[in-house]
């Protein structure tokens, strides 16, 4: 292919177009003057367009809007079954998972509440040592300040005041302790005290 | 069927039909029937009268979504479109080869005999008979783009959204499809 078929072969469909400037047009059709191959390309394409246009219109039977008429009409008593049985649906549907859930809740509540009592029987004996042991902690510490408090009593005139800031004490001592030696425990596990 | 300018008189008629006027509707049919139908049978062949019916029932339930104002071809042609393209689809014919006489092809063939009158007769060319073979065996993509452009007569602009597609992919499916129709038509040019 020869450069100017190159160059204007692709304005032949912008000629097809009709979008083809007055001198774009000159210049194809002046080369088409002269180049057979371009100039068959440009025929081609003008009878391919006006062939299209030409075409026989193939017209739709005399029956053609009563047809589509029905076919309105049909589409909608379909569509209004079909919105009946999606009603229909919708409370057969609802009725059945209704009826699923409470199944399901009597067949399964009676091991969910089981489970749910065993979990709580679980934690209650688990933490029940360990209240037991905090108490009785708690008791030896208040057993051994007892007799402080007695001295103390014995010794002042104010024994029974003494007595009652003894047993006062006693709590907050021991809330001492413990927080002293979660304190400790604390800094011992400190990286740079390990090392 | 009389031709409904896209003018004012349509944009009632289709506010008429919107409204579920059904006179106004059926003017809508009279007036795009032959155009859908031609749509139909370009790109289907056979069966296109009840795929034509079924566009204009999909045409019915859908003029809610339609803007008023706009023209109603674009609308109406993506309607035809998507629908032939199922039809085609659901034949399992994707493109139609060449003087094929499946169900979709030999559009050239089909066509329905335009009657016996002797005028009517002289009209179908050689060239005429060329192009409806060549258009039965171009793959629908570019066929489509034809139809609406040289045998309707849309706009770019209304193809581009009848079929959903940019304006440039519209032009280059039009310049192929027409490259594709010169090539089978050379043989008939005379040089
Ligand atoms: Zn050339």
């Amino acid at each position: 292919m020869a450069n100017a078929c190159k160059d204007l072969r692709p304005l032949i469909q912008d000629a097809l177009d009709g979008e083809l400037a007055e001198g774009g047009l000159r210049r194809l059709e002046a080369h088409a003057a002269e180049c057979r191959s371009c100039a068959a390309e440009l025929a081609a394409g003008r009878l391919a367009v006006a062939a299209l246009a030409e075409l026989p219109a193939p017209e739709p039977g005399p029956g053609f809007s009563a047809a589509v008429a029905r076919g309105i009409a049909m589409a909608e008593v379909r569509r209004g079954l079909a919105r009946v049985r999606l009603a229909w649906a919708a409370v057969v549907g609802t009725c059945a998972i209704s009826a699923l859930l409470v199944a399901g809740w009597r067949v399964i509540s009676p091991a969910v509440l089981a489970g749910a009592g065993a979990w709580a029987w679980d934690i209650a004996r688990s933490a029940a040592p360990l209240a037991e042991a905090l108490g009785e902690a708690a008791l030896t510490i208040a057993r051994g300040l007892v007799p402080l408090g007695g001295v103390a009593a014995k010794l002042s005139w104010l024994g029974l005041g003494w007595l009652a800031v003894w047993y006062a004490l006693a709590p907050a001592v021991l809330l001492l302790v413990v927080v002293g030696t979660r304190t400790g425990r604390r800094v011992a596990r400190c990286p740079i005290l390990c090392a | 069927m009389q031709d409904l300018a896209e003018t004012q008189e349509e944009s009632a008629i289709i506010a008429a039909a919107r409204a579920g006027d059904e006179d106004a509707f059926a003017k809508i049919v009279d007036a795009y029937g032959r155009r859908v139908f031609s749509y139909c049978w370009r790109m289907c062949g056979r069966g296109a009268e009840d795929l034509a019916q079924e566009v204009f029932v999909k045409l019915y339930f859908a003029l809610g979504q339609f803007e008023p104002g706009r023209a109603l071809s674009p609308f109406l042609f993506r309607i035809a479109h998507n629908h032939c393209l199922d039809a085609l689809r659901r034949r399992r014919v994707p493109t139609v080869p060449l003087e094929s006489d499946s169900e979709c092809g030999g559009l050239g063939a089909r066509i329905p005999d335009p009657g016996p009158t002797p005028a009517e007769s002289a009209k179908r060319s050689e060239v005429g008979r060329a192009v409806d073979k060549a258009m039965g065996s171009l793959p629908p993509a570019y066929r489509s783009v034809l139809v609406m452009r040289h045998v309707e007569g849309l706009s770019y602009e209304e193809i581009s959204e009848a079929l959903n597609l940019p304006m440039a992919t519209v032009k280059i499916r039009i310049h192929r499809g027409r490259e594709k129709l010169q090539q089978m038509l050379r043989p008939l040019v005379s040089t």
